[in-house]
C-alpha cells in the first residue's frame, strides 16, 4: 500500500474530507518525510490541514506558533468540534493556575498552539524541551519578515527556539507572502527549506470597485447594491462605531433581513453568539471589523463588501478570500471615496509608540521604575518596545542613542506600511484588470477566472443575479423555543404540560 | 422595566447623602468598604452587583440625560431629585415592586445563566442526535460542570431531557406575567443560536441595558423560586452554584499563595515589589471572597470587637469618622478587614444588617 492511499484515508477518517485540495498533499508528504517546508496557499484553502494531519500521524508533539490569540482559540475549538481533543492553546488568556496545570499535563497533547510571546517564557520552553517535539509549525509565517505587512519582532526569536528544541521539522505557512517575503522567511529561520508555492489568486471571486463621493453617496450605493443582491454578505469596516451605525441603517432599510454587527469591543459572549448565528445561516448580513472572520469557516458567503479601505493589499486579499469557500461564485465590492486612505494612515500612526511614549518607556525601563506599568501602552506597542530595547541593550549605547535608534526603526516600519496603502490606492486608480494588478506581486501568472473577472473587464455588479433561498422563521415565544429545543413539536398537548403535583 | 426607573429609584435613596457615582459602584458590585456600607445604610442591598459590566461612560451618559430631563439637579458634588424625578419613579414602580436580590445572587446569577445556556444547547443537540457542536459558552469551569451533569445521566438520558424540559416549562409558566420570552430567546437549541441582548433590544425597540436588567430580574426570580421550593425543580437546582464563587484577580491569587506560605505583608511586598497598600487591598479582596479566611494575623480578637463596637455606635457610613473614634494605631486596613468579614458574616446569617446600621 502506498503512503498516499493512507493519507487520503486518514483525511477522511480524521477530518471527514473526501480529498485533498491543491497543495495540501504535497506539503504534508514533505513534512512527513522530515523536510523543513515552506508553503503558501490561498486563504480558505485549508492551510491548517497541512499541519493538523501530520500532527496526528506523527509520533510526538506538534507545536504551532500563531500570532493571534483569537485565531488559535478558534482553531482549538474547531478541532474539538471534529472530535480531536488532545489540543490546547497556551496564551495570555490562561490565568496562573490554568497555565500551571497545562504545563504539568503538556505531555497529554498532540498539538500545542502558542503565541510567540509564550515561547519567551523560560518555564514553558523548559517544559517543551522535555517532550519529543516532532513538528514545529509557524503559522502566518510572513510575520517573520520586515517586508511583510504584519511584521512581529518576536517571530525573529523562533530560530533560536527551534535550536533549543533540538531542531524538529519546521513547517512555515502563509497565505500572503510575496516572493521577497518568502526568501526572507527562509533567511531569517536560517535553515534549508523545500518550498511549495501555490497561486493565491481566487478564481471564483469577481472584483469590483465603486467610486463614490462622500459618506452619503457611499451609504446610498451600499443600499442600492443590497437591494439588488440578497445573499450571505459580510461588510468590513475599520471602525467599530461605523459597523454599528451602518448595521442599524441597513436594518431600517431591510426590516425583513437579519443583520448584525460584530467587533472587538463586544463581550466575549455576544461575539460567540453572533459568530455562530452567522455560521448557522441565521444572519443575512454581518457588519464587522477585521476582528471577525478569523477561523470562521462559513463556506457560502457570496458577497464581501469593504466599506472602508483595508490597511494593506494582503488584508484585502485575506478578507475577500472569506467569500466563496464552497467554490461557487462570490463577489468582492470595494466602496471607495477619495480621502478614505486617511483612516488607515491614521491607524498606522497610532499602532506604534510616538516619540513621547518611546522616551518615557526607555527612561522608566532604565531605572526599573514600576511606574512603567501605569503607562497606557497597547499590546503591540509594548511588544515593539520590549523587543527593541532588549535587542539594543546588548550594544553599549547611551539612552539618547537607544531612543533615537528606536524612533528610526519605528519611522521605517510606518513608512513600509504607508507605502502599502499607497499601493492600494494605485490599484484602485489603475485602469487595468483588478485581478492581475491585485495578484501580480505575489505570483508570476494570474489564473483565468471561473466567473466574471472584474469591473475593468466588464463585470457589472448590478447585472449579477443572486437570490438567497434562505427564508428563516424564528421562534420568538418561550413555548415555541422550548418545544423546538426539546423536540416536542409533535407530541400531544396533554403530555407536554405535565407539571408536577406539589 | 427600564434602566431609568431603576437608576432613578436608587438615586432617590441616596440624594443629599452621596455622589451620583455611588450608584455606579453598587451596580457593579464593588467590593469596597464604602460600597458595602452604603447598601446596608440606604437599603439598596437588592441592587448590589446587578450590572457588573456597566462602564462608567455609559453611566455618565445616563446621568447627563437625567439632568437634561430635569429629573435630577447636581451641584457641589451633591445631587437631588426634582419633583418630576420623584413622580417619574413613583409612576414607573407603583404597581411593580422590583424583585432583584443582588446581595444574595450577584455573580451567582451570571453563572446560573451561562450554565443554563450551555446545558440547553448540549441537551438539545443530544436530543437531535447531533454530537458535534461548538459550545456557546467558553468558560472552562462551566463546560466542566455541564459535562459532569451530562455524564451523571449517562445511563438515563431521557430522564435529564424530560426533567429539564419540565423544570423550564413549569418555571417559565410561573413567570409568564413577566417578559420571560426575553430570557428564552437567549437560549440556544440545536437548530437556533440564541440572540444577544443587543439583538433582542433591537427587536423590541429597547436598549441592551434594559434587556440586561430584565434578564437579571428574571434570573433572580428564578433563583428565588428554585431555592424556596426545594425539590420541585431538581434539574435547575443542580445548576445553582452552592459555593461562594471565587473570582480573585490574578494578582490577588498570587498574594494568597504567598500568605499560605506564611509570608507577612512586608515579605510579600518585598518579594512582589508592590506597595504594602496594594498587598493590603489583595487581602481585603481575599477576605471578601473567602468566608473562611482568617483575619486574625492582622486584627486580634480584642481589636475586632472594639472596631465592631465603634461601627455600631457610629451613625455614619464614613470610614474616616470611624477611624477617628479609634486609637491612632488602628489602620484603615484593619477597619476594612473587620468590615469585610462582618458583612460576609451577616450576609450568610441573614437579618443582621440592622444591627450594624444602628
Ligand atoms: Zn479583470
Amino acid at each position: 500500500m502506498s503512503s498516499s492511499v493512507n493519507l487520503e484515508k486518514a483525511l477522511t477518517e480524521l477530518f471527514g474530507y473526501d480529498s485533498f485540495r491543491d497543495g495540501q498533499k504535497e506539503i504534508i508528504e514533505s513534512v512527513l518525510k522530515g523536510k523543513n517546508t515552506l508553503g503558501t496557499l490561498p486563504t480558505g484553502s485549508g492551510k491548517s490541514i497541512c499541519y493538523q494531519l501530520p500532527a496526528l500521524l506523527l509520533k510526538g508533539v506538534t507545536v504551532i506558533v500563531s500570532p493571534l490569540i483569537s485565531l488559535m482559540v478558534d482553531q482549538v475549538k474547531l478541532l474539538k468540534y471534529n472530535g480531536i481533543k488532545e489540543v490546547i492553546a497556551i496564551n495570555s488568556l490562561l490565568n496562573f493556575d490554568e497555565k500551571e496545570k497545562a504545563f504539568k499535563q503538556l505531555n497529554r497533547y498532540k498539538m500545542i498552539y502558542c503565541s510567540p510571546e509564550m515561547l519567551q517564557h523560560q518555564s514553558f520552553v523548559t517544559r517543551l524541551k522535555q517532550l519529543k517535539i516532532s513538528l514545529f509549525v509557524i503559522d502566518e509565517a510572513h510575520c517573520i519578515s520586515q517586508w511583510g505587512h504584519e511584521f512581529r519582532p518576536d517571530y525573529l526569536r523562533l530560530k533560536e527556539i527551534i535550536q533549543v528544541l533540538n531542531n524538529p521539522t519546521v513547517l512555515a505557512l502563509s497565505a500572503t507572502a510575496t516572493p521577497d517575503v518568502q526568501k526572507d522567511i527562509i533567511k531569517q529561520l536560517g535553515i534549508n527549506m523545500t518550498s511549495f508555492i501555490y497561486p493565491i489568486d481566487r478564481t471564483n471571486i469577481s472584483y469590483s470597485i465603486c467610486h463614490v463621493n462622500g459618506e452619503k453617496e457611499k451609504n446610498d450605493e451600499l443600499i442600492h447594491v443590497l437591494n439588488k443582491i440578497n445573499a450571505p454578505t459580510m461588510i468590513y469596516f475599520s471602525s467599530r462605531r461605523m459597523s454599528e451605525q451602518i448595521s442599524a441603517l441597513l436594518q431600517k432599510h431591510f426590516p425583513n433581513r437579519n443583520i448584525a454587527f460584530y467587533h472587538g469591543g463586544m463581550t466575549q459572549e455576544d461575539r460567540l453568539l453572533i459568530q455562530q448565528q452567522f455560521m448557522n445561516d441565521q444572519l443575512d448580513i454581518i457588519c464587522c471589523t477585521s476582528a471577525f472572520g478569523m477561523g470562521i469557516n462559513k463556506d457560502n458567503i457570496r458577497l464581501v463588501i469593504h466599506y472602508h479601505l483595508p490597511s494593506t493589499m494582503e488584508a484585502f486579499i485575506q478578507e475577500t478570500g472569506r467569500g466563496g469557500r464552497d467554490g461557487s461564485h462570490s463577489v468582492s465590492l470595494l466602496l471607495y471615496s477619495r480621502g478614505d486612505e486617511l483612516i488607515p494612515s491614521q491607524l498606522i500612526d497610532l499602532e506604534l509608540p510616538d516619540d513621547y511614549l518611546i522616551e518615557q518607556f526607555i527612561k522608566l525601563k532604565r531605572n526599573d521604575d514600576p511606574l512603567i506599568e501605569t503607562m497606557s501602552l497597547t499590546e503591540t506597542q509594548e511588544r515593539f518596545l520590549n523587543y527593541h530595547v532588549e535587542k539594543l541593550s546588548q550594544e553599549s549605547l547611551t539612552i539618547e542613542q537607544i531612543i533615537n535608534k528606536i524612533k528610526l526603526i519605528r519611522n521605517e516600519r510606518n513608512h513600509i506600511k504607508k507605502n502599502s496603502i499607497y499601493k492600494l490606492i494605485q490599484w484602485i486608480e489603475a485602469k487595468k484588470c483588478r485581478r492581475v494588478t491585485l495578484f501580480e506581486s505575489f505570483q508570476k501568472h494570474v489564473r483565468k477566472p471561473d466567473y466574471e473577472c472584474c469591473d475593468q473587464c466588464g463585470f457589472d455588479i448590478f447585472q449579477w443575479v443572486y437570490h438567497s433561498s434562505n427564508e428563516s422563521n424564528y421562534n420568538t415565544s418561550w413555548q415555541m423555543i422550548l418545544e423546538d429545543m426539546f423536540n416536542r413539536r409533535w407530541k400531544n398537548e396533554e403530555e407536554k404540560i405535565t407539571t408536577r403535583v406539589d | 422595566m427600564n434602566y431609568e426607573s431603576i437608576i432613578l429609584h436608587m438615586l432617590s435613596k441616596l440624594e443629599r447623602e452621596r455622589t451620583v457615582n455611588s450608584v455606579y459602584h453598587i451596580l457593579r458590585g464593588k467590593r469596597s468598604a464604602q460600597t458595602i456600607q452604603d447598601i446596608h445604610l440606604f437599603n439598596l442591598q437588592q441592587f448590589y452587583g446587578i450590572y457588573p459590566n456597566l462602564n462608567l461612560k455609559n453611566y455618565e451618559e445616563w446621568i447627563t440625560r437625567f439632568k437634561q430631563n430635569h429629573w435630577i439637579n447636581e451641584n457641589d458634588n451633591m445631587f437631588t431629585l426634582t419633583d418630576e424625578g420623584h413622580i417619574f419613579v413613583e409612576k414607573q414602580l407603583m404597581n411593580k415592586p422590583l424583585k432583584f436580590d443582588g446581595l444574595k445572587f450577584h455573580r451567582k446569577d451570571q453563572l446560573f445563566l451561562k450554565t443554563l445556556q450551555l446545558l440547553c444547547q448540549t441537551v438539545s443537540n443530544l436530543i437531535y442526535d447531533n454530537h458535534q457542536f461548538i459550545p456557546i459558552v467558553d468558560s472552562l469551569p462551566i463546560q466542566q460542570k455541564v459535562k459532569k451533569m451530562i455524564r451523571k445521566y449517562r445511563e438515563n438520558r431521557p430522564e435529564l431531557y424530560e426533567g429539564l424540559f419540565i423544570d423550564l416549562y413549569t418555571i417559565f409558566n410561573e413567570l409568564s406575567e413577566e417578559p420571560i420570552d426575553y430570557l428564552a430567546r437567549q437560549l440556544t437549541s440545536a437548530n437556533q443560536i440564541g440572540l444577544s441582548k443587543q439583538q433582542i433590544a433591537e427587536l423590541e425597540n429597547s436598549t441592551d441595558h434594559d434587556i440586561h436588567f430584565v434578564t437579571i430580574h428574571l434570573i433572580h426570580q428564578m433563583l428565588s423560586i428554585v431555592e424556596q421550593n426545594k425539590g420541585k425543580y431538581p434539574f435547575l437546582e443542580q445548576l445553582i452554584d452552592t459555593e461562594q464563587s471565587r473570582t480573585l484577580t490574578h494578582s490577588a491569587s498570587i498574594t494568597e499563595r504567598l500568605l499560605n506560605q506564611r509570608k507577612t505583608i512586608e515579605d510579600i511586598s518585598r518579594i512582589r515589589r508592590l506597595k504594602v497598600s496594594t498587598i493590603e487591598d489583595h487581602i481585603v479582596e481575599i477576605a471578601t471572597q473567602n468566608q473562611h479566611f482568617s483575619i486574625r494575623p492582622f486584627v486580634d480578637e480584642r481589636l475586632e470587637k472594639e472596631i465592631i463596637a465603634r461601627l455600631n455606635e457610629a451613625n455614619t457610613a464614613r470610614l474616616k469618622i470611624i477611624k477617628d473614634m479609634l486609637p491612632d494605631t488602628v489602620t484603615y486596613f484593619q477597619i476594612r478587614l473587620v468590615l469585610t468579614k462582618w458583612s460576609l458574616f451577616s450576609n450568610e446569617q441573614g437579618g443582621r444588617e440592622d444591627e450594624f446600621i444602628r
